[in-house]
């Protein structure tokens, strides 16, 4: 072996030890997941109240196993219309569905039934039915569903319980089981609604939250500032709160900046849960004793008066100039705060929902159904003129559309998108249930039965 | 014999517990034997030593006597992965894969009896071999932290000498496939929404034995000009004793809700199938005489990798189930390698080999991320004694790097994926690869 070929194989040795033999350590590329357009509406939570749970006539009703075919208000909740916009299939978007007949609230005479939700038999309020307390968990038809419902409204939440309630026990209203039907603790791993929305990374988040501070004092009859309505200050620092969570939470967790769709607090001289002192009497047939400066009689007066109750009407069935003042005051106070929170960060949009329940005519679309009924309207056509349910304070199917509507807007406007309108006209609402029977047995408008409903319909 | 005996038997031992790196295109391994690699594999028209059994048995027509060549080539692969930046601009995650050397067995027999030549061989033409550090902080792991695949072909070839110039063969590669994965199971992916490891899942399995054809030719065209030409035929190697066991990890918090889910899920053992798609592999080789001391062989590989379609296990159970979209492209691979004869008992060999990955970019993944690589080889063979002959080599293996993060920051999936989980996150982590290997490679050739 010559010299010159020792050195070219040492030549080649040395060229291959030099190409290969490096395993470097890949510089990090960075990735950029902003949004854009139709790419929001690939994944939807909707976080909030009975108003975004789908509550209507002082319940929950999702449908009838027993009959098929059979949907009530859930299966029209905006954010299930807002979803199928959106281009979710038929039984994509996951809710916490509640059989037949639904709930509302316990029966005051029977501790261990829990009553259905509202109907019009014909010629005032019964009930759709009742069902055993111990039996109620059965009627939470996707209670196995093996991850968070895609709508989280918890019928009763505030706005501390988004980021705190685990349960009924540690909500702002302990006995209020929806928390627990709905969120699912300890199964979940004791996780709040805000962190179950955060984990199923949504794109899109509808929260519509805060109702509940200021309506547990409107329908007490007697609000305070800082008792039964949450004070404004702490109002803003819940509120950053969810929105700072929500966002962080996301993009820590998911990568991309969800878009928020934040709905406000609309004012109660709008809804018809609280009846303007003159229409009031007109319902009642006479003029009805109040406290002197009465401004509002809350609906659930009626059956008072059914029940023949002393008069004047007691106080915590009205609400006087003062108190309305109160509640106007918060109602303006925590909007305000609403649409600054909005406004200080890029990627949420307010809905103005108090704009839209303002608009509406308080003689025909936010109308009571019973006033209107009372009115002599046929009841179908008074099903289909008014956008608000027998409770009075939450939407029938309509109002629902309603809103979904002006959440379709929002996010066109803000996406520059063309999700379509709901066409409200096409939509139904049938106050009676089927379950139409006109052998009323009692005086006023107001069966005993639907009226322990009444009592808990703020949520 | 008693010697080769022991010899064999302890060879075949080897493999049995070896299992594969990934070092062709894929998960093939090209490297059947030690001279062969040391000529960048290009060895479909040399084929003079008794790993002709895989590169081209027709070459064996031109062998004399009997031979028993035995090969031991350990891959020493490593990988690193980066994780891309977070949008938000947060920290990245990185791995790295276990030091691991899987020793690639490669034994031949043959025998010449004069027109016919009659020739054995075990090798492992397929194999994979991928452990991440940090079973339980690596970002991968719930598609898989450690995965073994190993697919050995058992080859009876007959070699005709048709003519003094020309030879066929055919062959039957008989293969069996052992495979295990390891990967983690989420909390989330069970429906709880605090993000914790919830269940270690294991899935092993082995194949029934594939059998498929092969053949070759050899054609010495001039004194200097040799053709040949191979063919191995592409497989489906059916898994139908595979089993998964679930093992709860949850933190005691969860174990119980675990527990459940589990006995849920029909218990902590389910059996259940697979099926590993192999490509063909067609090789056209031309080896040319130079000099009288240097030969240049040039050869293009053909892989039918667009059989690899998808990885699929089905264990009977929604949740257990899964398709591993793979989508793997035919590629061409170029190989080149070169031999110097020094004298009458020392030759040195080069090689390169340029190394088109079959793998789309949507499917790298931390079971296999695959790249295009450039080899670079070199070896030295001695002849001891009239019946021995020695072979040193090592092969470089330097793959690219490759992100699956597009220049538009958006990590590049397939379209189903993108339509299930919208802009992610994905189960494959976003992120760069970056693999080397080191093969190294003995070989004795004992002639009788």
């Amino acid at each position: 072996m010559t010299k010159h070929k020792r050195i070219l194989i040492g030549v080649a040795l040395t060229a291959l030890l030099a190409a290969g033999c490096s395993l470097d350590t890949p510089a990090p590329v960075t990735l950029d997941y902003t949004l854009t357009g139709a790419e929001y509406f690939q994944s939807y939570v909707a976080i909030g109240n009975s108003l975004t749970a789908g509550y209507m006539d002082g319940g929950l009703l999702g449908y009838d196993p027993s009959k098929s075919g059979a949907a009530y208000a859930q299966v029209n909740s905006y954010p299930q219309l807002l979803a199928s916009t959106m281009g979710y299939a038929a039984g994509t978007f996951y809710q916490p569905y509640i059989a037949f007949p639904g709930i509302g609230g316990l029966d005051p005479d029977d501790p261990t039934s829990v009553l259905g939700v509202l109907r019009f038999d014909g010629a005032g309020l019964s009930r759709t039915g009742a069902t055993p307390a111990v039996a109620v968990p059965a009627l939470a038809v996707a209670a196995l569903y093996p991850l968070p419902y895609n709508n989280l409204g918890v019928p009763g939440a505030t706005t501390l319980d988004v980021t705190t309630a685990l349960d009924s026990s540690s909500s702002q209203s302990p006995g209020n089981t929806f928390f627990d039907l709905i969120l699912r603790n300890p199964t979940f791993g004791n996780v709040s609604m805000i962190n179950q929305a955060i984990a199923m990374g949504p794109k899109l988040i509808t929260c519509w939250i805060g109702n509940n501070d200021i309506l547990g004092g409107a329908t007490s009859g007697s609000p305070a500032l800082g008792v039964n309505i949450t004070p404004t200050s702490m109002f803003t620092t819940m509120y950053e709160d969810i929105l700072d969570q929500l966002i962080e939470g996301i993009e820590t967790r998911h990568g991309h900046t969800p878009m928020i769709v934040v709905g406000n607090v609309p004012s109660i001289a709008n809804a018809p849960y609280f009846v303007p002192k003159l229409l009031f009497n007109m319902l009642a047939g006479g003029a009805i004793p109040t406290e002197e400066d009465a401004v509002y009689v809350r609906f659930p007066a009626l059956s008072y008066l059914g029940d023949g109750g002393a008069m004047p009407l007691p106080a915590e069935y009205t609400l006087d100039a003062d108190e309305v003042a109160v509640v106007n005051t918060a109602v303006t106070e925590l909007n305000g705060v609403i649409a600054d929170e909005a406004a200080a960060r890029d990627n949420v949009y307010l809905y103005d929902a108090n704009a839209v329940m303002a608009g509406l005519d308080p003689n025909s679309e936010s109308a009571h159904f019973l006033a209107l009924v009372g009115a002599g309207m046929p009841w179908e056509t008074a099903a289909a003129t008014t956008y608000f349910s027998l409770d009075g304070i939450h939407p029938n199917n309509r109002g629902y559309a309603l809103v979904a509507n002006g959440m379709i807007d929002v996010i066109n406007g803000a996406l520059g998108t063309e999700l379509p309108q709901i066409p409200i006209a096409a939509i139904t609402w049938d106050p009676t249930y089927g379950m139409l029977d006109d052998t009323k047995t009692y005086t006023g408008l107001v069966s005993p039965e639907a009226a322990s409903a009444m009592d808990a319909i703020f949520r | 014999m008693e010697g080769t005996k022991r010899l064999l038997l302890f060879a075949g031992l080897i493999c049995l517990l070896g299992t594969g790196a990934a070092f062709g295109g894929g998960f093939n391994i090209y490297e059947a034997g030690a001279r062969a690699t040391a000529l960048g594999g290009a060895f479909t028209a040399t084929a003079d030593d008794a790993s002709a059994i895989f590169y081209n048995p027709a070459g064996l027509a031109f062998l004399e006597g009997t031979g028993l060549d035995l090969n031991l080539m350990p891959i020493i692969p490593s990988a690193e992965f980066t994780g891309a930046t977070p949008p938000d601009g947060g920290d990245h995650a990185t791995g790295k894969t276990v030091d691991q050397s899987f020793p690639i067995p490669g034994i031949y027999f043959y025998k010449n009896t004069g027109e016919l030549t009659y020739g054995l061989g075990l090798y492992a033409p397929f194999g994979l071999g991928v452990e991440w550090t940090d079973p339980d902080s690596w970002i991968g792991r719930q598609v898989s932290y450690d995965v073994d695949l190993a697919t050995v072909y058992i080859t009876p070839a007959i070699a005709w000498k048709v003519t003094e110039d020309v030879s066929l063969s055919f062959g039957v590669d008989i293969a069996h496939t052992t495979l295990e994965l390891n990967r983690r199971m989420f909390s989330s992916a069970l429906g709880n929404v605090i993000e914790f490891d919830a269940v270690d899942v294991m899935i092993e399995g082995t194949s029934d034995f594939n059998f498929t054809p092969s053949a070759g030719a050899m054609i010495k065209a001039s004194d200097k000009l040799t053709f040949g030409l191979m063919y191995h035929h592409q497989k489906t190697m059916q898994v139908e004793d595979g089993t998964l066991e679930l093992t709860n990890i949850a933190p005691a918090a969860f174990a119980g809700n675990v527990d459940a889910l589990i006995t849920g899920l029909g218990g902590d053992t389910h059996s259940g199938s697979t099926e590993l798609k192999l490509p063909h592999m067609l090789s056209l080789g031309a080896a040319y005489q130079l000099t009288e001391k240097a030969r240049v062989e040039f050869d293009a590989v053909h892989f039918g990798w667009s059989h690899f379609d998808e990885l699929s296990l089905d264990f009977g159970n929604e949740m257990l189930n899964s398709t591993i979209p793979e989508a793997y492209e035919d590629v061409w691979q170029l190989r080149f390698g070169a031999e110097y004869t020094v004298n009458d008992k020392m030759s040195v060999m080069g090689g390169y080999v340029r190394d088109k990955s079959p793998q789309p970019v949507e499917s790298m993944s931390p079971l296999l991320p695959d790249a295009s690589r450039d080899d670079f080889s070199f070896g030295i063979q001695y002849q001891l004694s009239d019946k021995l002959i020695l072979t040193a080599t090592y092969m470089g293996v330097n793959f690219e790097e490759r992100t699956n993060v597009g220049a538009d920051g958006r990590q590049i999936v397939f379209a189903e994926e993108e339509e299930e989980h919208g802009t992610g996150p994905y189960p494959n982590p976003a992120g760069t690869y970056d693999s080397y290997a080191d093969i190294f490679g003995v070989g004795i050739s004992y002639r009788f």
